[in-house]
């Protein structure tokens, strides 16, 4: 039980301090799609940290709609303003 | 840990959404404060060493369940902040349309 | 007959209307008379939701307060409704989403509760916002809103955190015991909220969407909800938080500044329909400042006076810059010497809300001031029984000068500015320019209205 814990712990820490570098490349990075990606990524990482939060209603949820949904809306509406790869 | 990360997550949101000047760009900031307050939310329910709140055959007499309400506030945070993302997206699209950019330096009025 | 209908009606109505489109508007119509009648038949009792009681589940709170509010809102709602429906048939259900909300964050007794209505009231309002072909704009105002509410929920989330509750009535019971630590989540809460309700330093958006409204959106954002947003706000200042020392004094100095500022600016600006969201700002500031000094009951009715002087003279002014196709002032030049019903119906309005006598906002104004100086007004400012009085004075004078400016602009003779008016809304601003005169001229009646929204423990949203 006692190693289950400080698994859990040395895992919220790597998913804290990626989900923090990931957000600065969100709002960093020259490309939107890139951008985007990274969104991505970080959402699916918050789902990681539900999952370890003990909250795996919510970890579901945002795994299909904040990760999946949220991303592809990000891609079509990229897609239908013909900036994708371009600053 | 996680509780920090949700609050750096947020101050970053707030700085992209002072920094940017991008839809796009604004719209991501705007989703990555949401993250950082849902994960926040989830946070403040939980502590270390309980349980997921969802009975089940295997659940002890006793169940040590972290807090369920946030889980469920949060539920209903992500599909309103879905809401508005689609909605700032749909409007982002609009404004291509009419000003040809999605820079709010490039566009003649403000 | 429970309250919750109010709620229900028209979110079924809004999925019935995106089925059978050609029905929407006469649904839209007859569920939003639907909701102003309703209130009158209301019993004043709590719902429960979902059969737990009040503390754990999410109950709606039925009181003398709430149906004010709700007969006023919804009554402006049915207004704007019925006057631009034909020319926006494609918002019908957006609108009728937006009365749901409007509805539940009149009725709700949860604060949670309350943040999922702000925000689907707030995205209709982007929505209704959309007609106004300003998309730059309206999308300030969803970043704005959006930003806004997080702060709201962030706010609450630490006072659950606290507390253990969500209810109003038991979140109010905690912030008495434990005023000091409740300050943090108490302004999160206050920005977050300010952002709707168009103070100070969160109002950047107000311009964009109001200085390029149209005859719909102007009049529902202006006067609908500016007085559900004020309203809501007293029920959280006057019900839940009472803050008082310091904290009081900075966000009174903050409203104080809002209502000078917004003055000012209005008295600087040229346009008419600025002039107007300028003098809104200052109006908004007034009523929440009124709430947070503790002069509830007179605030209520100052927020219903200035919702409906606001319809009418958004409604008008958007219809004359629609047809002028320009609101600077000089412009619109002697539009009422041939609209003289229109005209006099607007000057009725600008007056009411400068505080003229024989109109409903002298009425209010008037006891709101007097209501400072009362002896068993316990202020819980340091200082506060005279510096605040003095500012709306202030503001008072600045408004009678640039709304003296518009109006003689606007009745300039000689014009050759034609302006048609459909008759239905002739006739709806006539009636609403006579409902202010009659209010004003029944002062006994009104400050007994009043009077009976106060209960004698002074506390005037929990009885």
């Amino acid at each position: 039980m006692l190693d289950n814990i400080e698994v859990l712990q040395v895992l919220e820490i790597v998913i804290a301090v990626f989900m923090v570098v990931l957000a600065f490349l969100a709002i960093n990075s020259k490309s939107l799609i890139k951008a985007v990606m990274f969104l991505s990524a970080l959402s699916m990482l918050s789902v990681i940290g539900f999952v370890v939060m003990q909250a795996p209603d919510v970890a579901v949820t945002e795994a299909v709609i904040g990760s999946g949904l949220v991303t592809s809306l990000f891609v079509f509406t990229l897609l239908a303003t013909k900036k994708v790869g371009v600053k | 840990m996680l509780q920090f990360a949700a609050i750096i997550l947020l101050m970053l949101g707030l700085y992209g959404l002072l920094t940017q000047r991008n839809v796009i760009k604004i719209i991501i900031s705007l989703n990555i404060l949401e993250i950082g307050l849902n994960l926040f939310i989830i946070s403040v329910g939980y502590f270390e060493g309980g349980l997921a709140p969802i009975f089940t055959s295997e659940t002890p007499a006793n169940p040590n369940f972290v807090d369920p309400l946030p889980q469920a506030l949060v539920l209903t945070a992500i599909v309103i902040g879905v809401g508005t993302t689609a909605l700032g997206l749909a409007l982002a699209r609009k404004i291509y349309q009419k000003y040809g950019t999605l820079n709010l330096d490039e566009m003649g009025e403000n | 007959m429970s309250a919750i209908l109010l709620i229900a009606v028209p979110l079924l109505a809004a999925f019935i209307s995106i089925l059978v489109k050609k029905v929407s508007p006469y649904l839209l119509l007859l569920v939003s008379l639907f909701a102003l009648v309703y209130p009158f038949f209301m019993d004043m009792s709590d719902v429960i939701i979902g059969g737990f009681d009040s503390p754990i589940g999410i109950n709606l709170v039925v009181n003398k307060f709430a149906l004010t509010s709700l007969i006023a809102v919804n009554g402006l709602f049915f207004l704007v409704v019925a006057v631009n429906i034909a020319q926006y048939k494609k918002l019908s259900s957006i609108l009728l989403v937006a009365l749901a909300g409007l509805n539940g964050l009149l009725l709700t007794g949860d604060l949670f509760n309350l943040f999922v209505f702000i925000e689907i009231s707030g995205i209709a309002a982007y929505l209704i916002t959309t007609t106004n072909k300003k998309p730059l704009q309206t999308f300030n105002y969803l970043v704005a809103g959006t930003v806004g509410s997080s702060l709201y929920l962030l706010g609450l989330i630490i006072l659950y955190n606290m507390s253990g509750t969500l209810n109003m009535a038991d979140m109010a019971t905690f912030v008495e015991g434990n005023g000091m630590y409740t300050l943090f989540p108490f302004l999160l809460m206050f920005i977050g909220l300010g952002v709707e309700a168009k103070l100070l330093p969160f109002n950047s958006w107000v311009k964009g969407i109001l200085g390029h409204s149209n005859n719909l959106s102007g009049a529902m954002i202006a006067s609908v909800y500016a007085t559900a947003i004020a309203l809501v706000f007293g029920k959280l200042l006057a019900g839940v938080f009472q803050i008082e020392g310091t904290l009081a004094l900075i966000i009174a100095l903050v409203l104080g500044i809002t209502i000078l500022a917004g003055e000012a600016m209005a008295y600087a600006s040229t346009k008419a329909r600025e002039i107007l969201l300028y003098s809104s700002i200052a109006q908004a500031g007034i009523v929440i400042l009124l709430f947070t000094v503790g002069l509830g009951a007179w605030a209520t009715f100052f927020a219903i006076a200035n919702g409906v002087s606001k319809f009418i003279l958004f409604g008008v002014v958007n219809r004359l810059t629609e047809e002028v196709g320009s609101d600077e002032m000089d412009q619109l030049k002697g539009s009422f010497v041939n609209n003289k019903l229109i005209g006099v119906s607007f000057t009725v309005a600008a007056l009411s809300i400068l505080g003229l006598p024989l109109f409903f906002g002298f009425v209010v104004k008037m006891n709101s001031l007097i209501g400072f100086f009362e002896p068993d007004f316990v202020s819980n400012l340091p200082g506060g029984n005279f510096i605040f009085p003095i500012i709306i004075l202030v503001a008072s004078v600045i408004e009678g000068v640039y709304f003296v400016k518009l109006l003689t602009k606007l009745w300039y003779k000689d014009s050759d500015v034609k302006v048609n008016f459909t008759p239905l809304f002739k006739y709806v601003v006539v009636v609403l320019a006579v409902a202010l005169i009659v209010f004003g001229l029944f002062q006994g009646e009104v400050e007994e209205l009043v009077a009976s929204l106060i209960n004698p423990g002074g506390v005037f949203i929990w009885n």
